[in-house]
């Protein structure tokens, strides 16, 4: 699990993302967790104490996939269970070492939960994008239910 | 003859197929498009985001607002930035993609005609014409753009 003053930088279809640390359950290798065949965007399951938690894939602009190499699964909170994003890779980011400043997406936004984002880091004339884990809890959430949000 | 009172300064921003006419005070930067990262979630107008000053700054397309097709940067395209709307944040800056570079514009109510409304785009993102020179520019609606861009936003009144 990511701590308050980290942020996690996930690695979706090849493009980067951050994610606050404070918005992390847990974060899992994917050996540890039992794989899902089915087919959909639903990878794996994460069996706790409180029930079986999803993990989905998502690619690079965030649409439901299925993606092949990805390596470890963050979990956000989410109603009625928390749910796992597989991501190809994690990296644990100091927020010293960043610059985040807040975004506003233009526009409706994607979910009912909200926008994807709320915030961005520009490194010279790179834009890294931060996610609002409520956006991406249904994000997640809608790719498993097939586009619904 | 118009006085220094009655005379705006304005910006014209090229279009593909037309042009804005928008306040000189309105715009922040005219900056040459670097590198345009598409928003996961976007409307179509919503061509993506610069970094610029180390703000992540979104870049509309006024042509696929007004319901055209989108347009694309091209090696003339330049990246006009407005300063927020009044009461947003202050990193609420926001980019319309200019086919050209901007041409500043004096206009007074002597210099301009205001052109036919039958001749103007069927958008509320337009709120009037003028002709300068034998063409036409488009002055946009901002209550009306700054709703498209923020619909969550509370209505006017309520703000």
């Amino acid at each position: 699990m990511a701590e308050s003053n980290q942020y996690l930088c996930v690695v979706l279809g090849g493009v980067e993302y951050l994610l606050p640390g404070a918005a992390s359950l847990a974060i899992e290798q994917r050996h540890a967790l039992i794989p899902d065949d089915g087919g959909g965007p639903l990878v794996a399951w994460r069996q706790s104490r409180q029930g079986r938690w999803p993990v989905y894939g998502l690619d690079g602009m965030l649409r439901p996939a299925r993606p092949e190499t990805w390596q470890r699964a963050v979990f956000l909170d989410g109603a009625p269970t928390p749910v796992g994003l597989a991501a190809e890779e994690v990296r644990l980011l100091g927020r010293t070492d960043l610059n985040v400043t807040p975004f506003t997406p233009l526009g409706p936004p994607p979910t009912r939960a909200g926008h994807y984002f709320d915030g961005a880091w520009v490194d010279g004339q790179k834009v890294v994008f931060v996610f609002a884990a409520r956006g991406l809890a249904a994000a997640l959430r809608a790719g498993g239910a097939g586009g619904r949000t | 003859m118009s006085t220094a009172e009655d005379r705006i300064h304005s910006l014209e921003i090229p279009l593909v197929e037309n042009a804005l006419l928008v306040p000189s005070a309105a715009v922040a930067e005219v900056a040459n498009p670097t590198e345009l990262f598409p928003m996961p979630g976007a409307p179509r107008w919503m061509l993506g985001v610069v970094g610029w000053r180390s703000l992540a700054v979104s870049v509309i397309s006024f042509e696929a607002l007004m319901g055209g097709a989108p347009s694309f940067v091209t090696a003339a395209s330049k990246v006009v930035i407005f300063y927020p709307f009044p009461g947003r944040a202050r990193t609420d800056f926001y980019g319309v993609l200019s086919a050209a570079e901007p041409r500043p514009q004096h206009v007074s109510s002597g210099s301009v005609d205001e052109e036919d409304p039958a001749r103007l785009p069927d958008t509320l993102l337009i709120a009037a014409g003028v002709r300068v020179r034998d063409r036409t520019l488009l002055i946009p609606d901002f209550d009306v753009l700054r709703r498209t861009l923020y619909p969550q936003e509370p209505a006017a009144g309520a703000r």
